[in-house]
């Protein structure tokens, strides 16, 4: 029994909206990036995305010359030099310049990680939520063959067969983790193929592909969007644990193979941890944010006061 | 009025807070349902039809519903003053309801005999085997086939009008004064449509009930209600005894919509259209609500609200124009059609 | 009218759709037959699970028929290869139900109109808009809708514009599944008139779909009444209404809600009674035996055919007088 007004209210008001003189307004506020302004979470969390990003992004031209240089002597704390505001390591090498080139290969290998990953999940997910029948068979079956592994294991089991590499280390990641999007995507496209907008589709005789290209995909691509954002998250915090176990790309710095290094000396020096740590939880959360606060600027359902 | 109103209802205003604005989804409502009658509210989606009902039982939720009004006085009592707790006794056992879809509003889990059982426990004073004898009886009531063998049955196992049936069972185990029932057959075959209206008229007979008929479907009031209120955007525009309605619908919305259905039988080349669609409820014209569709409608329907004026027959209509559309000769459907 | 010879739009011949289904096998279609002529409206009334809906499918090719002819102007669309097929698509368009789900929510007016004349071949970029133009002329909408999203539209227009990418490809026969039952009348009074103004001007058939012998009864020329998988009597719509034959369609006729209250009132009317049976285990004999009022022994035992009762009535029951087997069952599938 429906005892809530909303499903009496938007058939009025959308029924509405084309007579109403100002048509403008409503196409305005449901729009993308009038709603994505209204959420908080989606702000904050890109906004605190984008200070990461910019970051990493201008390295170079913030702190010119490589973060593996010693500069000053060693075990300096935090705030207790102006020069080098977050101190130095047992080596003597500026932690926050360590820390702004960490976020490159952080942020990297979470992207391409997310990528490669939805990239594949989509394809599968597609193919088989809209084909059904034996295609969605097999491909579940694949599916499920991933799923089942335990994710970091398999992770570490990659990266030592390939050797520790950057490449290497994204490819783990992606391969443990896009069934979740395959799921995902497959029930948006099993519920999609249905619509009877697709139907319409195919009786005026447009194909297979491009009907999952330009009705099933645009339409299932939400849910998408939003796991690709907790994906990223996750891929850094594997990207650090695999570093920590000392598995991560020997050449570059990152957030994971700092607190790594820094582990042998916590009990005297703990800001050597905790400093990349916090980096790490601050990141996931603006990126888990991002998520979240997507999840309700694409679903029209939700209205954010 | 001769017999004593069951129901009351007097200036119901019903409101909603949403993101596009205030807006009233019922305006001022009034009207009464005497012992044993049928008061049927007809309208089109957005007329507030639904939305009276619900506020009778004061089912929405608040925010962002917003009810006000005199009084909603039943049985004597004027159930806006009573507590949530006195509320819910009123509910499912003085004023039953039933809704469009019988699948949504049935525990999917549980067997028919329990559901009826449960509606048994809360409003009669029958504990034990009793219990199960009567709701069996009450699937005889409504004529489900074999309701011994059906009673253990659980929902999904009933046909669309079956399932309905269960419904109007437990309805009526609580021997209810008034019945809403809102758009109880919109979802059903024709046949079987037919099946359920006709027994709901015969247990409204049976029990003495009170029936208030929520319905979009003009030929569905006219089968079924003594007296008929139309709707339209949030107001009441005609309230009238049914055989006075059809045979002489006076507000223009009425005539409109009776034009607009097909007629069986008299085939006209087109169907008379309403120009226009149904106004946004948040932004309602200051005059009379359908001027800007009304083919009778001048300057002064555009500014001024018409109120409403009693026509013969305890009906009332609220149009500026009422005089001169009394006058003339109704172009009701009935006199107008062309044999092909 | 036109020649008694003249090809049909479209004609069904003996058309089987069957599904395999968990609970065994399922003959939604069971040997339907019936043609329409260019310009005319055939109505198709039935109630849920008479398989009307299959055969609509069936007859757009969503889902293939499992046996039977589908003769589209002349041409047999069930021997054809995939390529052929294709060719012969645009011919057979549809008009969906649910007016919002019909259309993609993410896609503009413009774009929803255009992409079937993409689709098949209409190359230029200016041609395309200018068909889109008058497309959306045709339906009534104002030609500034071409940028809005469905959800910007009324009930009433999207319906439109569902009507208008139907015609996009000058199609012999629009297949109307149910296209007013999810519109309040008035919006119903609308759409109805479009769609017979449509037909006027490009004689298009329509196989017009509906619960609702009201709305049927307005539109068609002739009327064919399904039950369980079956035709169970087809008649011009005149006849159908004055005379029908069939204890089914007058049941249907009945139980039709009228507004009329001095003549017609629920309380007086006798129903016909039951459900409809499981069409997983359909009657034997006449399908309508079960729920029938006159229904006699023979009823549990034969299938009645459907057979001539004269003048282009076809009637499926053993107690129809005046229905006599018609030697030439085509020719009595004939539109006269």
């Amino acid at each position: 029994m429906s005892l809530d007004a909303t499903d009496i209210l938007p058939r009025a008001a959308a029924a509405s909206a084309p007579a109403a003189p100002k048509p403008r307004r409503a196409v305005r506020t449901s729009s993308f990036g009038y709603r994505f302004l209204r959420s908080r979470t989606a702000l904050a969390g890109s906004i605190g995305l984008a200070l990461v990003a910019g970051a990493a992004l201008f390295a170079g031209q913030i702190f010119p010359g490589d973060p593996l240089d010693m500069v000053a002597r060693p075990f300096m704390w935090p705030l207790t030099s102006a020069e080098y505001p977050l101190g130095t390591d047992m080596l003597g090498r500026d932690i926050l310049v360590g820390l702004v080139y960490a976020a490159r290969v952080s942020l990297a290998v979470g992207l391409a990680a997310a990528g490669l990953a939805v990239a594949l999940g989509v394809v599968f997910g597609a193919l088989s939520g809209y084909f059904g029948g034996w295609v969605d068979q097999v491909l579940t079956r694949i599916t499920e063959v991933f799923q089942t592994m335990p994710p970091l294991v398999f992770v570490v089991v990659v990266v030592a067969i390939l050797t520790p590499s950057v490449s290497s280390i994204v490819l783990g990641i992606a391969v443990t983790s896009w069934p979740q999007v395959a799921r995902l995507v497959r029930a948006e496209a099993l519920r999609l193929r249905d619509a009877e907008f697709v139907q319409a589709a195919r009786v005026m005789g447009m194909g297979h592909f491009r009907i999952i290209l330009t009705h099933i995909l645009p339409n299932a691509i939400s849910p998408v969007v939003v796991a690709g954002s907790i994906l990223v998250a996750s891929a850094i915090l594997t990207e650090a644990a695999l570093s920590f176990l000392g598995l991560g790309d020997p050449n570059l710095i990152s957030w994971g193979s700092m607190i790594g290094s820094g582990r042998e000396v916590l009990r005297t020096a703990w800001y050597m941890t905790a400093l990349p740590g916090l980096a790490i939880s601050l990141t996931v959360m603006a990126l888990n944010l991002l998520g979240n606060g997507l999840n309700d600027v694409l679903n029209p359902r939700v209205s954010l006061t | 009025m001769t017999r004593p109103a069951l129901l009351d209802v007097k200036d119901l205003t019903v409101r909603f807070r949403t993101p596009a604005g205030r807006l009233t989804a019922v305006d001022r409502l009034s009207f009464n349902i005497a012992a044993g009658e049928t008061l049927a509210i007809v309208g089109e989606s957005g007329c507030g039809k639904s939305v009276t009902a619900m506020a009778l039982l004061r089912l929405l939720r608040s925010p962002p519903a917003e009810i006000s009004g005199s009084h909603v006085r039943f049985e004597g009592t004027d159930l806006l003053a009573l507590s949530e707790r006195a509320m819910r006794d009123v509910r499912g056992n003085r004023i039953a309801m039933i809704f469009q879809d019988p699948l949504s509003a049935l525990n999917p889990v549980r067997t028919v005999a329990d559901q009826i059982i449960e509606s048994l426990k809360r409003h009669t004073s029958l504990r034990g085997p009793a219990l199960h004898r009567r709701a069996v009886e009450l699937l005889d009531l409504v004529r489900i086939p074999e309701p011994h063998r059906r009673a253990d049955d659980y929902p999904h196992h009933f046909s669309g009008g079956m399932r309905q049936r269960v419904m109007i069972a437990i309805a009526i185990a609580a021997n209810p004064r008034l019945l809403i029932a809102d758009e109880p057959t919109t979802a059903l075959d024709v046949t079987v449509q037919a099946q359920i209206l006709k027994l709901i008229v015969s247990l409204q007979k049976e029990f003495g009930m009170s029936l208030l008929l929520i319905s979009h479907d003009l030929g569905v009031v006219a089968e079924t209600a003594d007296r008929v209120l139309v709707m339209y955007a949030g107001r009441k525009v005609e309230e009238r005894p049914v055989a006075d309605l059809f045979a002489r619908p006076l507000h223009p919305y009425t005539r409109a919509l009776m034009r607009a259905r097909p007629t069986p039988g008299l085939r006209r080349a087109l169907l008379d259209e309403i120009p226009g669609i149904v106004p946004s409820l948040a932004d309602l014209p200051p005059g009379c609500a359908f001027a800007p569709r009304c083919a009778h409608a001048d300057e002064t329907c555009a500014r001024l609200q018409p109120v409403l004026e009693g026509v013969g027959g305890g009906g009332s209509v609220a149009c500026l124009h009422l005089d001169r559309l009394a006058g003339e000769k109704p172009r009701a459907p009935v006199l107008e059609g062309v044999p092909a | 009218m036109s020649a008694p010879v003249q090809t049909p739009a479209l004609e069904v011949r003996d058309l089987v759709v069957s599904y395999r289904t968990g609970r065994g096998p399922l003959s939604a279609v069971d040997g339907v037959s019936f043609a329409i002529r260019p310009g005319e409206t055939l109505g198709l009334v039935g109630e849920s699970g008479c398989g009307k809906s299959s055969l609509a499918k069936a007859i757009v090719q969503l889902v293939e028929p499992t046996s039977g002819a589908l003769k589209v102007e002349g041409h047999d669309i069930t021997g054809l290869n995939a390529r052929e097929r294709r060719a012969l698509r645009p011919k057979v368009q549809m008009v969906f139900q649910d007016p919002m789900g019909a259309l993609d929510p993410r896609q503009r007016a413009g774009t929803i109109l255009e992409t079937p004349l993409k689709l098949n071949g209409v190359r230029g970029k200016a041609e395309r808009r200018a068909r889109v133009a008058s497309l959306m002329e045709a339906v009534g909408l104002r030609p500034e809708f071409i940028d809005r999203l469905p959800h910007e539209f009324s009930g009433g227009q999207r319906q439109r514009i569902g009507i208008a990418r139907a015609l996009a490809l000058d199609p012999a026969v629009i297949v109307c599944d149910e296209p007013v039952s999810a519109l309040d009348v008035s919006l119903q009074a609308q759409v109805l008139n479009l769609l017979r103004k449509v037909q006027r001007e490009t004689s298009v058939a329509y196989l017009f779909i509906s619960h609702d012998l009201s709305v049927v009864e307005h539109i068609a020329d002739r009327v064919a009444i399904m039950y369980l998988g079956r035709i169970v009597e087809l008649a011009p719509r005149e006849t159908l209404w004055r005379a029908p034959l069939h204890p089914y369609t007058r049941a249907l006729i009945e139980a039709l809600p009228r507004m009329d209250p001095g003549v017609s009132r629920i309380a007086d009317k006798t129903i016909v009674g039951g459900d409809l049976p499981s069409p997983f285990a359909p009657p034997k004999g006449c399908r309508f035996h079960t729920r029938c009022p006159i229904a006699v022994a023979r009823c549990a035992i034969d299938a009645p055919a459907l057979s001539d009762a004269g003048d282009g009535h076809l009637v499926a029951c053993h107690l129809a007088s005046g229905a006599v087997p018609a030697p030439n069952a085509s020719a009595a599938l004939q539109p006269a």
